[in-house]
């Protein structure tokens, strides 16, 4: 065979981890183990009322995210009353301490929810948190509103790679990038980038233009809203 | 070519990354789409993980290997390869994976007092439901609420021990909890005197302190956090005052603790959790892109201190032992420790992960268990390997012969051929030892053309300085290969990859800021047994003992598997960072290994000397002073009367190593670093990808998981299997 004949490797999907949190709460996949019961009722109720909707798997993902811990909070839970320690039953001190870590248990997850909810946004749901997870999915599954997309206008003279993480309904909010830093401070950051209206009229276009010298590498920055600083997402790019 | 030719795939080395990489690429789910040749030098796979049978067919190590509960890829790829394998249980002693590992739930550290001397924390690590590589049924365990669930669960479980310790005596041995056990204490077993209710009383407070802190200051942390982000401004003083308040917590608890030396280990793993886990939402983490990477350029230890950990805790044997595990000192230099936090982190909360045990010992030499069986999967399937080839070149085609918009490639693989096989046969690497396929710490020169001479002349094929060659081979694009997975270790990119490094920055900054150490390890084989050495315990692995060794690992279990006149009583292994010599040796340098193989001789017979009796009181005279004796020589049996007290020339007798080649070089990951790594899924040059625990691979440290999960990116990147999802934990914060 000659080498004109080389062959060539596929480009790759990606060339790095997902190490973003939301992607800790995706779908197990199934080669890559069996799906508990518990859970695949989880996912159809969540599919039937999610669909293909944004909004509502915004909504799903939340409410996957705190009904999972206060069920992972009662299986431990339960786990003090089940376990034979043979200590626990005869002596007093350490049934207080039990006492002591439940009640310790049952305040971290009000505190660890209200810190998930600064995370994901307002449309987690706060305390009480499980039986109420449900009734307000579905309710804000059903509004189906459409949000408008944000298209990506690039300037480069070099492959890259766009990552674009924006929470639902920031499509019409007047955003702006604080420009985007790699983890060494001496590279200097990327800030020529811009949200300008869309050419149709119809949501944002992103507009990220590299300049010639920049060094190869991973940015990443935030996106927040212009009038209250609030942040609306993330944004990556890798260098090439 | 036709869709129906085999694509072919150089692999070069023959370590966990290669070896995972080919045993992905030629799953029968391929149906043979995949033709691998590997190269390898010298005789034998394995690379660090590589051991041989010596004299007395005993095993002979690079160094001291566990496998931890969490190398769930690593165990999925071996409970895998034993499967296809399909030993005949019969015929040969380790013929499934459970026969291969066991578990090795004692694990201790050692904790130094200013007079030097050291106390001993013993730890039992109850067994965790499944086993590694089982199918994950949890919804999604590396979730940063399955880490606070988890973290719950260890508190209690550490709580409850202190508790069992403070009130029940010799119970706690046979108790299904996790225990920390110190020196022996003088009034267990007596519980019934008033004066031992007292001192449980006591102690009962005192666990009660610990609990109460425990839960203060995770309460003051995540009021913090969400004080925090709802108002960053005016919360301020509010958060002062909770830092004020959660450091006078600890600084009261220490205190209450100085003069228990478990609970006082306790508390400081209790301290090292809250403070991991608050360190992650006040550095937010949970959202940043870039997951614990975003604090890679701290020092695990300065992270920790930022966040709240006391002195104490960040001085105590638990966290020296985390650096002591990985060899994390810079230049092997023990006064300057290095290890970037968010690699630190993943792989602390990631052990948090363990299924069936918290660590898993191998039945024979690693390369008896690992690579013996990967090598006899792996020529069923019809992998070829070529033994005996050292790459001196990976040939980049001529960047001005590019077409427009082509990506550079790999043009040629060029090797120095070590020894031709006699007869154009090929070379069978395995030896039978005990009715089990094993490696040999020599290569048989009877199958290679002029053995003997190669064998007088002492080829030594394994040692970088040793250049000999008979042949030289060069092998092209196109014509002999399609693929190329580069496996071997870092410390050899700079010599064979020159025209990466001139072409590309990346490849510049990987060699100059992913730094490498030499490593030490050496072995003793002795007539008496560890309780006559005067060491009670169970088998343990232990560490932050005595430098220049401070990890020990109890390997009794071996006796039965090697071959001599009369069995030792005792095997145990050593191993640690080797400081770096002064002046970087030179490719000339020919005495350099032999003068650093020196070098660890006289270190471990100056540890054995000084320190070892602190471990074995009945292995050492007055003191100090080692029983040479005891060492066992395998030409003289056992109860041969004729040794005397010995001197230290009967070491010579040992096994040591000296790890200096430069693929044997032990990578770090110190601050700032793995921001410069190459993953292997990049395709800037079209047809190569690079495999080993050096690359980005997602856990980003020195271990057989790293390799492993490095090794599976490479065959996804050649072959889109597995999918990237199917890597265990590739996909982490």
């Amino acid at each position: 065979m000659s080498e004109r004949e080389r062959m060539h490797r596929k480009d790759p999907a990606r060339t790095a981890p997902l190490r973003s949190f939301s992607n800790l709460y995706r779908r197990p996949d199934a080669a890559n183990g069996r799906v508990t019961r518990e859970d695949r009722a989880t996912y159809e109720q969540a599919d039937s009322v999610a669909g293909g909707d944004p909004l509502a798997q915004g909504v799903e993902l939340a409410y996957r995210v705190i009904g999972r811990y206060v069920s992972e909070g009662r299986r431990t839970a339960e786990q003090f009353n089940a376990e034979p320690y043979s200590l626990l039953s005869s002596t007093d001190g350490v049934q207080q301490l039990l006492d002591m870590m439940m009640r310790l248990q049952s305040e971290m997850v009000p505190l660890w929810v209200d810190t998930m909810r600064s995370m994901l946004g307002a449309d987690a749901p706060q305390a009480p948190y499980a039986a109420g997870l449900r009734a307000r999915a579905s309710t804000n599954g059903a509004a189906k509103e459409r949000s408008a997309a944000v298209s990506i206008e690039l300037i480069s003279s070099r492959p890259v790679r766009v990552s674009l993480d924006l929470r639902e309904h920031s499509e019409t909010l007047p955003l702006v990038s604080l420009g985007l830093r790699a983890v060494d401070p001496d590279i200097p950051a990327l800030t020529d980038i811009t949200f300008v209206p869309a050419d149709n009229g119809d949501g944002r276009r992103l507009r990220i233009c590299i300049p010639d010298g920049q060094p190869s590498g991973v940015y990443s920055g935030v996106i927040v809203n212009r009038n209250t600083g609030e942040t609306r997402g993330t944004l990556g790019v890798r260098l090439d | 070519m036709s869709e129906q030719m085999p694509i072919r795939v150089a692999v070069i080395g023959g370590g966990c990354a290669s070896i995972a990489a080919t045993f992905e690429l030629t799953r029968p789910e391929h149906q043979g789409k995949y033709q691998v040749t590997v190269y390898q030098v010298g005789w034998r796979l394995g690379g660090k993980g590589a051991s041989g049978r010596g004299p007395a067919d005993r095993i002979e190590e690079h160094g001291f290997h566990v496998w931890f509960g969490f190398y769930e890829n690593a165990f999925r790829l071996m409970r895998e390869c034993y499967a296809e394998l399909n030993r005949d249980p019969s015929k040969c002693p380790i013929a499934d994976w459970r026969d291969a590992f066991f578990p090795a739930p004692f694990l201790g550290v050692a904790n130094d007092s200013p007079d030097g001397s050291y106390s001993k924390l013993l730890a039992y690590v109850p067994p965790a439901d499944g086993l590694p590589g089982d199918p994950i049924t949890d919804y999604q365990p590396f979730s940063v609420a399955s880490y606070f669930s988890r973290t719950a669960v260890l508190l209690r479980t550490l709580l409850l021990t202190a508790q069992s310790r403070g009130g029940a005596g010799d119970e706690r041995k046979d108790r299904p909890g996790g225990s920390f056990e110190a020196e022996p204490n003088p009034g267990a077993g007596s519980a019934a005197r008033p004066q031992d209710l007292a001192e449980q009383i006591t102690r009962l407070m005192k666990y009660g302190l610990v609990a109460s802190t425990a839960g203060l200051i995770q309460g003051l942390g995540l009021l913090q956090a969400a004080f925090t982000r709802s108002s960053p401004y005016a919360g301020e003083t509010v958060v002062r005052l909770m830092e004020a308040m959660a450091l006078s917590a600890r600084r009261q608890l220490e205190l209450a603790l100085s003069d228990d030396a478990d609970l006082s280990m306790l508390w400081q793993t209790v301290d090292l959790v809250i403070t991991s886990m608050l360190g992650m939402i006040r550095f937010g983490l949970l959202t940043d892109p870039r997951g614990f990477d975003a604090i890679n350029d701290y020092d695990f230890r300065e992270w920790m201190k930022i966040n709240g950990a006391s002195e104490r805790t960040l001085k105590s044997s638990l966290v020296r032992g985390l650096y002591d595990l990985v060899f994390a000192y810079e230049d092997g230099d023990y006064d300057r420790p290095r290890h970037a936090a968010g690699v630190a982190l993943r792989g602390t909360l990631r052990s948090l992960f363990v299924r069936g045990s918290v660590a898993w010992k191998m039945r024979s030499g690693m390369g008896d268990i690992v690579f013996a069986p990967f090598y006899e999967v792996l020529k069923k399937r019809g992998v070829t390997f070529e033994f005996f080839h050292r790459l001196r070149n990976v040939k980049l085609a001529d960047a001005t012969a590019l077409a427009p918009g082509e990506r550079p490639y790999v043009a040629a693989l060029e090797f120095d051929v070590q020894a031709k096989i006699k007869d154009g046969k090929e070379y069978q690497p395995l030896i039978d030892v005990g009715r089990v396929p094993c490696w040999p710490s020599k290569p048989d020169f009877s199958q290679l053309g002029g053995g003997d001479r190669l064998e007088r002349g002492k080829w030594q094929f394994e040692s970088h300085w040793d250049r000999r060659k008979v042949a030289s081979k060069s092998i092209r694009v196109g014509d002999d290969f399609d693929f190329v997975v580069l496996g071997i270790g870092l410390g050899a990119i700079p010599e064979v990859c020159g025209d990466f490094i001139q072409r590309d920055q990346r490849w510049r900054d990987m060699v100059a800021h992913v730094k490498t150490i030499e490593s030490q390890a050496f072995q003793v084989w002795m007539r008496e047994d560890m309780e006559a050495l005067g060491w009670p315990h169970p088998p343990i692995s232990f560490s932050a003992f005595a430098r220049p060794f401070e990890t020990w690992g109890d390997m009794r279990h071996l006796i039965d598997q090697e071959r001599w006149k009369d069995n030792p009583g005792a095997i145990a292994y050593f191993c640690s960072a080797l400081t770096s010599a002064e002046e970087p040796a030179g490719y000339s340098d020919l005495s350099y290994p032999r003068r650093r193989h020196e070098q660890v001789r006289r270190n471990a017979i100056d540890f054995l000397d000084n320190h070892i009796g602190q471990l074995w009181p009945n292995a050492v005279r007055h003191g100090r002073g080692f029983r040479w004796e005891l060492l066992m020589d395998p030409s003289e049996k056992r109860s041969n009367k004729n040794v005397g007290t010995g001197d230290e020339s009967r070491f010579d007798s040992q096994f040591w190593t000296a790890n200096v080649n430069p693929s044997d070089r032990y990578v770090l990951s110190v601050p700032g670093s793995p921001k410069y790594r190459i993953s292997p899924l990049d395709n800037t040059y079209d047809n190569l990808t690079i495999a080993g625990d050096w690359t980005s691979c997602g856990l980003d440290s020195g271990c057989v998981e790293s390799a492993v999960i490095s090794g599976r990116l490479a065959a996804h990147a050649i072959s889109s299997a597995p999918r990237l999802e199917e890597i265990v934990g590739y996909d982490h914060p």
